[in-house]
């Protein structure tokens, strides 16, 4: 009841119909669940600077990629970390959870082609 | 032919991408592939700084945010050292803010693009910066090239004639210098005018590059002077092609002037081999040299051996 079919919802990449970028968004979607976890770990262990960092590389190539949603999600990842006072409060923590929760969803449903 | 300035080629450009994210080195290298571009990448500073050290790159791309050494401290440490300083770099950055711009044009970026990237334009932009590269590039030629004749100008020959002594003292290799003197010039310009001096010079210039051998480097010195550096050449090679020029040049009919011939004075010194003479020392030797041969009547060549080798200490 509470496992929406979302996530299996494929997320397409813009360049699904390019052929020169087949290869590469399939890599780099290929290498989406080591940064699930990388961010989830992260985030488990409080480690912030980590967790700011794959957001940060997120954020600057998977536009280039074509998905400019999770460039955007991943944005708001590094920015709530960046604002957030160090060590950060428990509501900025449960914001910061929520959007990586978003963010790794996203990312879940990133496929290069149809 | 000798070594005269050439017209600048355009080998492929190397561009290097200094981005901590690999995803950005594949997407860019992928993105530029169609480009006449020669694509390395480099995970950080320290990497990157080696490989430009190596071969030093025509472009660079470098990200702003990365671990340990970030992007000014890259930027930065190119414009400090000699041989990178001058090599473009576009930054690139998740920022949009106008500080970390300014910051990066004031540490001497030549532009600065923002991720992600629109591909369309940053090709634009690396283009553009490779443009106004080689136009440089152009520029610090030209101001090298004597205009008149278009061999190398005197500032190029005072860089490589202490370059070409250090060299030759280095390896104790042979090394001979030229002074060329046009004989009574001055009445030349006096008798013909200006236009007939300037064609003699141009004359000249064209018989010097015609006769020295393709090693040899010929610059015109200032006025009715020129000098020929030639590497690996003792004094009596170095001699036999003063000679050449100057029967070369009395062999001239010149279409202004042709009842009026014109000669020249060489004075040539040399090293047959290991020499402590200073760049200096050596020039005024080849310039006491032509002296001589004025004073001698004219249409002459000077030589001397300024071979003078380090002394040695005697074992035990």
């Amino acid at each position: 009841m509470s496992t929406p079919a979302r996530s299996s919802v494929p997320l397409l990449s813009e360049f699904a119909s390019d052929a020169s970028m087949t290869s590469l968004v399939e890599l780099f979607v290929g290498e989406m669940p080591g940064r699930i976890e990388a961010l989830r770990a992260a985030l488990g262990s409080g480690s912030l600077d980590a967790l700011k960092r794959v957001a940060h590389q997120l954020k600057g190539a998977a536009g280039g990629y074509g998905f400019p949603t999770i460039g955007e999600a991943a944005g708001k990842v590094e920015a709530l970390i960046q604002q957030s006072p160090q060590p950060a409060p428990e509501d900025k923590l449960q914001a910061l959870r929520a959007q990586v929760d978003q963010l790794t969803e996203l990312c879940a449903r990133a496929r290069a082609a149809r | 032919m000798a070594d005269v300035p050439k017209t600048t080629e355009s080998p492929k450009s190397m561009l290097l991408v200094i981005d901590d994210s690999p995803d950005i080195h594949r997407l860019i290298r992928a993105r530029l592939r169609n480009e006449d571009l020669d694509v390395s990448s480099a995970s950080g500073g320290a990497e990157a700084l080696e490989m430009a050290r190596k071969s030093p790159p025509s472009i660079v791309l470098l990200d702003i945010d990365m671990p340990g050494m970030d992007g000014y401290e890259v930027l930065r440490t190119f414009k400090d050292d000699k041989a990178l300083q001058h090599v473009p770099i576009i930054m690139l950055s998740g920022n949009q803010n106008a500080h970390d711009k300014v910051t990066a044009f004031d540490l001497g970026a030549v532009d600065y693009v923002t991720k992600p990237f629109d591909f369309t334009e940053l090709k634009v932009r690396i283009r553009s910066v490779l443009h106004i590269q080689q136009l440089l590039q152009l520029l610090s030629q030209r101001a090298q090239i004597d205009g008149l004749t278009g061999l190398w100008n005197r500032a190029f020959f005072d860089q490589r004639w202490k370059e070409e002594v250090s060299r030759a003292a280095r390896h104790g290799h042979p090394l001979a210098v030229a002074i060329i003197d046009i004989d009574h010039f001055k009445s030349i310009n006096d008798s013909f005018g200006h236009p007939a001096g300037d064609a003699v010079i141009q004359g000249v210039s064209r018989l010097i590059q015609r006769e020295v051998r393709a090693s040899d480097v010929a610059c015109r010195y200032g006025g009715e002077e020129f000098v020929v550096i030639m590497p690996d050449t003792a004094p009596g090679d170095a001699n036999a092609v003063a000679e050449r020029i100057r029967v070369a040049m009395e062999g001239i009919a010149w279409p202004r002037h042709p009842e009026r011939k014109v000669t020249m004075c060489v004075g040539v010194a040399g090293s047959s081999g290991a020499t402590q003479t200073s760049a200096e020392a050596w020039l005024e030797a080849a310039d006491r040299n032509l002296y001589t041969g004025k004073k001698g009547g004219r249409n002459r060549v000077v030589v001397s051996d300024v071979t003078n080798p380090p002394q040695v200490k005697a074992a035990g």
